[in-house]
């Protein structure tokens, strides 16, 4: 017997389904065999029937119920193989048989009715005397323009029935044949999807004790290939992030132990070195500086952890964007200087640009973004940011360096938390995610383009806010606000590249 | 979801594997036949059918025959004959090769089987009737059987057998052309009138009763220089006599009847004009109304007919015989010659409806009151494509293949056929 289990539940449903089918394929066919049968000897009496009485009507017409030959002849003329004929009046009395003997009581049955009647009459029964199962036909036989005789075949039907049941039996039988088979049948077929299922199982099983190596082997189609491909996947993520949180920890320690040395170093010198106040100066600038790098350090992962439990609070006013990029631009101009790199704002837009947020959170979103361009671009190169609205509703900023760029299989991962293409450069890899949630809370997108050696494109859609969308949209876009809206709520977490998942630290 | 219809399908495919299977199955094998190949005559009871195999294996392989006897035709008659609770069984059988053709065989029931008791001889080459009847008055019934040479000539041979319980014994042997058994001289026990003719000079008529030996009680004799008698019956003539009424035919389609009664144990012929009971056809005499009393039928000219030739008449009367007054009208009837539909006139056409005489029998028949010409019914015969169109007004009479018969009353009549058709 097949365990309980979905292998069972598909063999009984089959099972009842080809049951259910062929039982009333069995009945219906039995049914209609039998009226095959039943109609067939009927339609052979009947006609018979109506031929001979045509033919008595037309030929035989005897003068006198007195000619000693009347019956006789009338017998004849009817007779019909496998069949007693009997010759009845209208009250059913039988006036001559084609059995030897005299009948001994009239005959009273719903065809000799109906024949007496004027029609045609049929009748399946049993006869009282003998039991047996008989067919009879009636039919009036017209003299002298009256129904005065009823001409009644009478045929058994035991042999018919004897054969329909040998039929019905019969066909019992090969539709048992063929549930056994479709039974044997859907067991292979049961297998065939519960095998995977239970393949699956086990390995997510194994899987929830933690051995996230395994993997879901077997070419599986449809649904249960899905699901397999999506175990597959959800182990190699946990993997992989789980390799993220390791390269992060050592680059974190790393960052902490740099500074962490300097200022172990420069303490204890200056600890031994007899407080020259030239040397304690410049080793407390140091000191400072290092410690400096250290809170930046920690409140970017204060940040980040926020970001992820959502408990990140946002002071929401009205900020004037083109203001804040040019206060952006004043933050790094030192950095860029150092690189000789220029930074350029092209301002697009004819009007100024308000969108609603925290200044900030979104100068942090712009510094951030600028900083990565600086670190990746080559020495005299240029930065442009730019500034305008491509769509109602909403204003984009573009950072473009024309720096060495993402390959394609980075490009994607830049985004995700503690990545960094090259862990030499220091830095936690949270930047670019923080960044990233940054600009989701505003209900803005982030898209990064970007080609190995060519450069990098980070683009900052941000909502507009709905004053300046009243003030500037009803000139130009009567559905803008309405369009707003509806995008304001759609913040969307596309995958995108940046430039090297630097921190802005 | 996709997997589910793939079951279904699957499911389908199935059904339809079945069901080839099945058709093949049966196509290929004999387990289908011809519903007609499996008709089957029905069983006799068990009872019959053991007669049946032991009379079979009595005969060895010669036929039971029917009498020609249109009143019974059945060949094997199962009666007590001696009257000792136990059924016999009568058959009449054919050797077609010996010198007596026909023979008789009595069988007598045992439990569940019947024991072959006695064969006797019969006579001529045709069996033309056998009766039971206790002709003797000693409670058992006597065979009565008629033989014939199977020639036109109605001349034929009556032979009355007596079975005892171990032999038989043929207690009667006369020529006759019609027998009658019937208790004419009303003493309660039967009695057998033979009726013989020379053909075309005379017949006599002779009532025999048996006492010991059969006796003659009275005869008559009848000028009828006829061919046959085409019918004959018994019963009683008046309320209180019995006797026979003979249908005697002449010429090609003649006829008229004598009504012969026992009175006083004396055969009395009531009516020995023919021109009482003259019939262009011949129709059958008999109790017509079903009163218990015997009519003699005859052909009734119709008012305005009296130029017609007697051969076109279709309107024939019946009469009853009252003593002292003669033959009294009972009843009238259209009689369509060709045999195609009859009609009976309704009590009150009586003596006061007639056929117009322009009627065509075989088109349009018009009845009309005699005293005022007025069309009380009509008889027209349709083609069946004009009896759709008429057959909201027209009560069907009578319809065969090519045409038929439709009745239109110009009263609230009803066509009447009734039970009472007249035979012929």
């Amino acid at each position: 017997m097949i365990k309980k289990g979905i292998g069972r539940q598909i063999v009984m449903q089959y099972f009842i389904v080809v049951f259910v089918t062929l039982f009333m394929v069995e009945v219906i066919f039995s049914l209609a065999i039998r009226v095959y049968y039943y109609d067939t000897i009927y339609n052979h009496m009947s006609t018979h029937s109506t031929w001979a009485s045509d033919f008595f009507q037309k030929f035989v017409r005897l003068s006198s119920e007195r000619d000693p030959a009347y019956f006789t002849e009338m017998l004849r003329t009817f007779e019909l193989d496998n069949t007693e004929l009997m010759i009845l009046n209208r009250k059913g009395e039988v006036k001559a048989s084609s059995n030897m003997f005299q009948a001994d009581k009239a005959i009273q049955t719903s065809d000799v009715m109906q024949a007496a009647a004027g029609n045609m009459g049929k009748w399946v029964g049993r006869q009282t005397s003998t039991g047996e199962m008989v067919m009879a036909v009636s039919t009036p036989l017209q003299v002298r323009g009256e129904n005065r005789y009823i001409v009644r075949f009478v045929t058994s039907l035991e042999a018919v029935n004897a054969n329909l049941m040998k039929l019905t039996l019969f066909s019992a039988a090969v539709c048992l044949a063929v549930l056994a088979l479709v039974t044997l049948f859907s067991i292979g077929l049961a297998n065939s999807i519960v095998k995977p299922i239970n393949n699956i199982r086990a390995v997510s099983a194994q899987m929830a004790k933690g051995k996230f190596d395994v993997r879901i082997k077997g070419d599986y189609r449809y649904e249960l290939g899905e699901l397999a491909a999506t175990l597959n996947y959800m182990a190699q993520e946990i993997v992989r992030s789980n390799e993220l949180k390791d390269d992060f920890i050592s680059s974190i320690s790393h960052e902490l132990r740099t500074p962490l040395t300097g200022i172990k170093g420069w303490s204890e010198t200056l600890t031994l070195g007899g407080f020259d106040p030239e040397e304690t100066k410049i080793g407390m600038g140091i000191i400072a500086k290092e410690t400096d790098r250290l809170i930046g350090l920690v409140e970017e992962m204060l940040d980040f952890s926020k970001l992820q439990r959502n408990e990140m609070k946002l002071v929401i006013g009205q900020v004037n964007l083109k203001e804040l990029l040019q206060e952006t631009m004043l933050n790094v101009w030192a950095k860029a200087e150092q690189k000789g790199i220029q930074i350029k704002l092209e301002d697009r837009t004819t009007q100024p640009v308000t969108v609603t947020g925290d200044g900030n959170r979104l100068k942090q979103v712009f510094l951030n973004l600028v900083d990565n361009a600086i670190k990746f671009s080559d020495e005299n190169s240029w930065i442009h940011l730019v500034i305008s609205r491509t769509e109602p509703g909403y204003v984009l900023v573009e950072v473009v360096d024309t720096g060495i760029g993402i390959s394609e299989e980075h490009l994607n991962k830049v985004k995700d938390r503690f990545f960094q293409v090259n862990h030499q450069g220091g830095g936690t890899g949270l930047g670019l995610a923080i960044t990233q949630q940054l600009v989701d809370l505003h209900h803005g997108t982030m898209d990064l383009h970007s080609e190995l050696g060519v450069g990098t494109t980070v683009s900052v859609k941000l909502p507009l806010s709905e004053e300046e969308e009243t003030g500037n949209g009803n000139n130009s876009e009567p559905d803008a606000s309405a369009a707003g809206e509806a995008a304001l709520d759609s913040g969307r977490n596309d995958a995108g590249g940046e430039k090297n998942g630097e921190e802005m630290g | 979801m996709k997997k589910r219809v793939m079951i279904l399908l699957f499911n389908r495919w199935l059904a339809i594997v079945a069901g080839s299977m099945i058709l093949t199955a049966l196509s290929g094998c004999t387990i289908i036949k011809d519903p007609k190949s499996l008709m089957e005559t029905p069983q006799l009871t068990s009872d019959r059918e053991s007669l049946m195999s032991v009379i079979n294996a009595e005969l060895k392989g010669a036929q039971p025959i029917r009498p020609r006897d249109a009143s019974d035709i059945s060949s094997v008659r199962t009666p007590d004959l001696d009257n000792d609770g136990v059924k016999e069984a009568i058959v009449f059988y054919e050797t077609p090769d010996e010198a007596v053709r026909i023979h008789g065989l009595i069988l007598e029931q045992e439990g569940d089987t019947w024991e072959p008791r006695v064969k006797f001889d019969g006579e001529g080459q045709v069996l033309e009737t056998f009766q039971l009847r206790d002709i003797t008055g000693d409670g058992n019934l006597e065979i009565i059987a008629g033989f014939s040479s199977g020639e036109e000539d109605p001349q034929r041979g009556l032979t009355v057998y007596r079975y005892n319980g171990s032999e038989v014994e043929n207690i009667l042997t006369l020529p006759y052309n019609d027998f009658l058994i019937d208790d004419l001289n009303q003493d309660g026990q039967l009695d057998l009138t033979v009726v013989t003719l020379k053909r075309d000079q005379n017949a006599m008529v002779t009532v025999y009763q048996y006492d010991g030996s059969f006796n003659e009680i009275s005869h008559i004799q009848l000028d009828d220089p006829i061919r046959e008698y085409y019918n004959t019956v018994s019963g009683n003539i008046t309320p209180d006599l019995k006797g026979i009424v003979l249908d005697a035919s002449f010429g090609s389609h003649y006829a008229y009847s004598h009504i012969i009664v026992m009175k006083d144990n004396r055969l009395v012929d009531l009516l020995p004009s023919q021109d009482a009971t003259f019939k262009n056809y011949p129709v059958f005499s008999g109790d017509v109304d079903g009163d218990g009393i015997l009519e003699v039928g005859r052909s009734e000219k119709p008012k305005g007919w009296e130029n017609r030739p007697y051969d076109d008449i279709p309107l024939f009367s019946f009469y009853q015989w009252e003593e002292e007054k003669g033959l009294k009208f009972v009843l009238q009837q259209y009689m369509d010659l060709a045999g195609r539909f009859y009609f009976n006139f309704p009590k009150d056409w009586w003596g006061k409806v007639t056929i117009d005489p322009k009627s065509n029998q075989n088109e349009h028949l018009w009845f009309t009151r005699i005293d005022n010409g007025d069309v009380v019914a009509e008889i027209s015969f349709f083609s069946l494509s004009e009896w759709e169109k008429h057959k909201e007004d027209w009560e069907l009479l009578a319809r065969d293949n090519d045409k038929v018969i439709g009745f239109l009353s110009h009263t609230d009549l009803k066509i009447n056929k009734g039970e009472k058709e007249i035979k012929r």
